[in-house]
C-alpha cells in the first residue's frame, strides 16, 4: 500500500478524570519518519492506540491517507492499512514465529473455510497459501529470523521476539506503521542496533512511521521529524536538529537536555543582555527589557574560566567547583554558583579534570549565541535549578 | 530424627485416609471376581476366582445391556461438553474482555447460578421438555446441561490475565472476535479446558437424577440409570457379584479419562493464570539513555 499522510484535528480523549489528550492536533507527511517523543503519562501511547483504531477519541478527527476516519468498528480494523508494534511486543503465545508473522495474512486472505488444514488440497487455496508463504519467507530473511520460525515465543529471547513482531507488522506492507515503545525492553547494546536497522528499513520501504518513545537519544536518532509531547498536547513539532537548537518552552528544552540542563532566574536588561545573580552576562535569545524568566543553557554551552579567590570576572557567573563526574571524553564539572545559590553543570574535556578539583574558585561563561531565555510563564516559577532525569 | 519420625507419621495419615477412600472401589472390584457365598461371608477382603469373575462379568453383559448404556453416557457426556465450552468460551471471553454495561451484574448473576441445584428448576424443564416431545432422547439428557456457570466462570478467570496488547494486535491482524477466542484463547487456557471437561465428564457420567427424570426406554439409558435398572429388575436379584462387576465397567472410563489428562487437570486447577509467556519486565529506563550527543 502506498505510504498514508495522518491529519489529527484537535482530538481530545478522558479517561475518567484524566485528560489524556487535550484538543491535540498534528500533522504527518506521508512517507515520514516521526517520533512522539514525551514523558510517561503524557497522553502518547493513548494517541497511537487513536490513530490505529483501537479507541475512538471523545472529539476531533483523525484523517488517515485523507479518509475522514469514523472508526471502522471492530470487525473491519484488520482492513486498514495500519501496522501495530506493541512494547510488550503482543505475539500469540500458541502460534509459532512463522504462524506470528503469517497471521496478518491467513486472516485477511483466507476466509473460513480456506484456512481448515484440509483446504490445502483446492488447487485455489493451495496458491493462495504458496503466495502467503513465500511473503512470510522474504520477510523472515529481511529480519534475518528465519531460524527461528520454528519456535514459539515463549522459546524466543526479547530481542528475537521483537524481530518476529517486526516481521509480524511489516509482512502486509502497510501503508501506516505505529509503534509504541518498541525497544525499551531490548537491552542497550541490541537497542543501538535494532534502533540503526529499523531506521534503515524504513527509508527503504517509505512506510509512514510513528515511533512512540520517552528517550530522547531514540527520537533524535531515527526520526525525520520529532513531535514533543507534554500532558496531551503538542508542543513542538521539528526537526532534530531544529529541537535541538531552538526548544520552544522550558519543559521541551529540559527533556531534550537530559540528564543535565543549566536553569537560573535571570532578568533581560537590554536587548541581548540580561542580569543573572547581579551579573551582566550577554545573551543573544534574551528580548524586551524588563521581562523576567530563566536563561537555559546545556553543559557543553559554557566554559569554565579560572578566578581568583576574592573577585570576579566580568560577563561571567563566580562559582566554586562543588564535584566532577567522569563520563569518558568529557568530564561534567558541578558548580555551586555565589549568586543564585544553585548548582550548574558545565562540560569541559577530560584532559582539563586536574585543573577543577573541588574547592577551586571558577567562573562560568555562557555561550551566548548558544544560550535561552524562557520568558516566565505563571505556571514555570517553581522550576528552577538544575533538572534531574523525569523519564520514568 | 523428629524430622524423620515427622514424615513416617505424616505418610502413615495419608495412608491411612487413602485406604478409607479406595477401601470401596476395592471391594467393589474383589466382589466382582468372587463367587458368592465368598460375599456373603462378610469378609473384607475376597478371594477372587477366575471362573466366578467369568461368571459375574458374564452375568452383567448378557442380561443388562451395558456397552449400550455406556455408548449413551458417552454420545451424551461429549455433547455436553463440546456444547459447554462452545457456550462458555465467548461468554468467558466477554466477561474478561469486552466492557459492557451491567458486566458486573451480569457476572454476578452467573455465579449466582452456580448455588442452584439442577432440582429447582427440573419440574419447569421437565414439562418444557416434554411439550417439545424431547423426553427419552439425547437431546433431552444434554440441553439442561450445556450452559454452564461453572465453565463459564472458571474460563473467565483463565481469560482475564491473557493480555490485552495480544487481543489489540489480533484485531489490527483481522481477527473476528471469535476466532479470538477460539484460535488464541481457548488454546492459551487448554489446561482450564482439559480441568474443566474432566469436571463435567465426571459429574455428567454419574448423574443419576435427570436421566432417571427425562428416560423411560431402556435404550436411551446411561450407566448410571441402566446399573439402577439392572438392579430393580428380577434379573440380578441376589446377584452382588455381577451387580459389582456392573460397576466396574461403568467406572473404567472415568479412570483411563482422568489419568490421561491428570497432568494438564493439575495445571489447570493448581494455576488459574494463563501460561502465556509474558514480555520480560521492562528495563531499567533511565540506565540506559545517553545524552544527546553536541553538534
Amino acid at each position: 500500500m502506498p505510504p498514508s499522510s495522518i491529519e489529527i484535528d484537535a482530538i481530545s480523549k478522558r479517561f475518567g478524570r484524566h485528560q489524556a489528550l487535550n484538543a491535540m492536533s498534528l500533522a504527518v507527511r506521508a512517507g515520514e519518519f516521526m517520533s512522539i517523543l514525551g514523558p510517561s503519562g503524557c497522553g502518547k501511547s493513548t494517541l497511537l492506540r487513536l490513530i490505529a483504531g483501537l479507541d475512538d477519541p471523545d472529539s476531533g478527527e483523525i484523517r488517515v491517507a485523507g479518509q475522514p476516519g469514523k472508526r471502522p468498528g471492530k470487525r473491519r480494523l484488520g482492513d486498514r492499512g495500519v501496522a501495530f508494534v506493541f512494547q510488550t511486543y503482543a505475539l500469540y503465545p500458541n502460534l509459532s514465529g512463522y504462524d506470528n508473522i503469517a497471521a496478518p495474512l491467513v486472516m485477511r486472505e483466507l476466509n473460513g473455510f480456506e484456512r481448515l488444514p484440509g483446504a490445502r488440497l483446492l488447487p485455489a487455496v493451495a496458491r493462495k497459501r504458496r503466495s502467503i508463504d513465500s511473503r512470510v519467507r522474504a520477510i523472515a530473511e529481511l529480519l534475518q529470523v528465519a531460524p527461528w520460525l520454528t519456535r514459539k515465543p515463549g522459546q524466543l529471547s526479547g530481542g528475537q521476539r521483537q524481530r518476529i513482531a517486526l516481521g509480524r507488522a511489516l509482512v502486509r506492507e502497510p501503508s501506516l506503521f505505529l509503534l509504541d515503545e518498541p525497544f525499551a525492553n531490548l537491552d542497550a547494546a541490541l537497542r543501538h542496533q535494532t534502533r540503526a536497522e529499523l531506521t534503515a528499513l524504513q527509508k527503504r520501504l517509505g512506510t509512514t512511521t510513528l515511533f512512540v518513545t520517552h528517550d530522547q537519544s531514540e527520537a533524535m536518532a531515527m526520526s525525520d521529524r520529532v513531535a514533543v509531547m507534554f500532558e496531551g498536547a503538542i508542543r513542538q513539532v521539528a526537526t532534530p536538529d531544529e529541537l535541538y537548537r531552538n526548544p520552544v518552552d522550558l519543559d521541551v528544552a529540559r527533556f531534550l537536555s537530559q540528564p543535565h540542563l543549566n536553569c537560573l532566574p535571570a532578568k533581560v536588561i537590554l536587548d541581548g543582555h540580561v542580569l543573572i545573580g547581579g551579573e551582566h552576562v550577554a545573551l543573544a535569545d534574551a528580548r524586551q527589557p524588563g521581562t523576567e524568566g530563566i536563561v537555559g543553557f546545556r553543559p557543553e554551552h559554557a566554559t569554565l574560566r579560572p578566578r581568583p579567590a576574592s573577585a570576579t570576572v566580568p560577563g561571567t557567573l563566580p562559582g566554586v567547583v562543588e564535584r566532577i563526574e567522569h563520563a569518558g571524553a568529557d568530564v561534567f564539572v558541578f558548580v555551586r554558583l555565589l549568586a543564585p545559590d544553585t548548582t550548574c553543570t558545565i562540560r569541559a574535556a577530560s584532559h582539563e579534570m586536574s585543573r577543577w578539583a573541588p574547592g577551586t574558585p571558577c567562573a562560568v561563561a555562557l555561550d551566548a549565541a548558544s544560550g535561552w531565555f524562557f520568558p516566565r510563564r505563571p505556571m514555570q516559577t517553581a522550576a528552577l535549578g538544575r533538572t534531574e532525569v523525569a523519564a520514568a | 530424627m523428629s524430622e524423620r519420625l515427622r514424615s513416617i507419621a505424616a505418610n502413615a495419615v495419608l495412608a491411612g485416609a487413602s485406604l478409607i477412600m479406595v477401601l470401596p472401589f476395592l471391594w467393589m472390584a474383589m466382589a466382582s471376581m468372587a463367587p458368592q457365598g465368598e460375599i456373603f461371608s462378610g469378609a473384607i477382603f475376597l478371594k477372587p476366582s477366575l471362573q466366578a469373575a467369568w461368571g459375574n462379568y458374564a452375568f452383567a453383559f448378557s442380561r443388562a445391556p451395558l456397552l449400550r448404556y455406556m455408548a449413551n453416557g458417552v454420545i451424551v457426556c461429549v455433547a455436553i461438553i463440546v456444547c459447554q465450552v462452545a457456550i462458555a468460551a465467548p461468554a468467558g471471553y466477554a466477561l474478561a474482555k469486552l466492557p459492557f454495561r451491567g458486566r458486573p451484574v451480569v457476572f454476578a448473576a452467573i455465579v449466582l447460578g452456580l448455588m442452584i441445584p439442577i432440582q429447582v428448576p427440573a419440574i419447569p424443564l421437565y414439562i418444557g421438555l416434554a411439550y417439545a416431545g424431547l423426553l427419552d432422547t439425547y437431546t433431552g439428557l444434554v440441553l439442561p446441561f450445556i450452559i454452564s456457570g461453572f465453565a463459564i466462570f472458571l474460563f473467565r478467570q483463565f481469560f482475564t490475565s491473557f493480555p490485552d496488547d495480544v487481543i489489540d494486535a489480533a484485531r489490527l491482524d483481522g481477527f473476528s472476535e471469535l476466532s479470538i477466542v477460539r484460535r488464541l484463547m481457548l488454546p492459551a487456557a487448554w489446561p482450564a479446558v482439559a480441568a474443566f471437561a474432566v469436571f463435567s465428564f465426571v459429574a455428567n457420567w454419574n448423574d443419576l437424577y435427570w436421566p432417571l427424570v427425562v428416560i423411560t426406554r431402556p435404550e436411551m439409558m446411561t450407566p448410571p440409570l441402566g446399573l439402577a435398572a439392572f438392579r430393580a429388575s428380577g434379573d440380578s436379584a441376589g446377584n452382588v457379584g455381577a451387580l459389582m462387576a456392573g460397576g466396574i465397567v461403568i467406572t473404567l472410563p472415568l479412570v483411563i479419562v482422568f489419568s490421561t489428562i491428570q497432568k494438564q487437570f493439575i495445571r489447570g486447577m493448581a494455576a488459574p493464570a494463563a501460561p502465556a509467556p509474558a514480555a520480560p519486565a521492562p528495563a531499567s529506563q533511565a540506565s540506559a539513555s545517553p545524552a544527546p550527543s553536541s553538534r
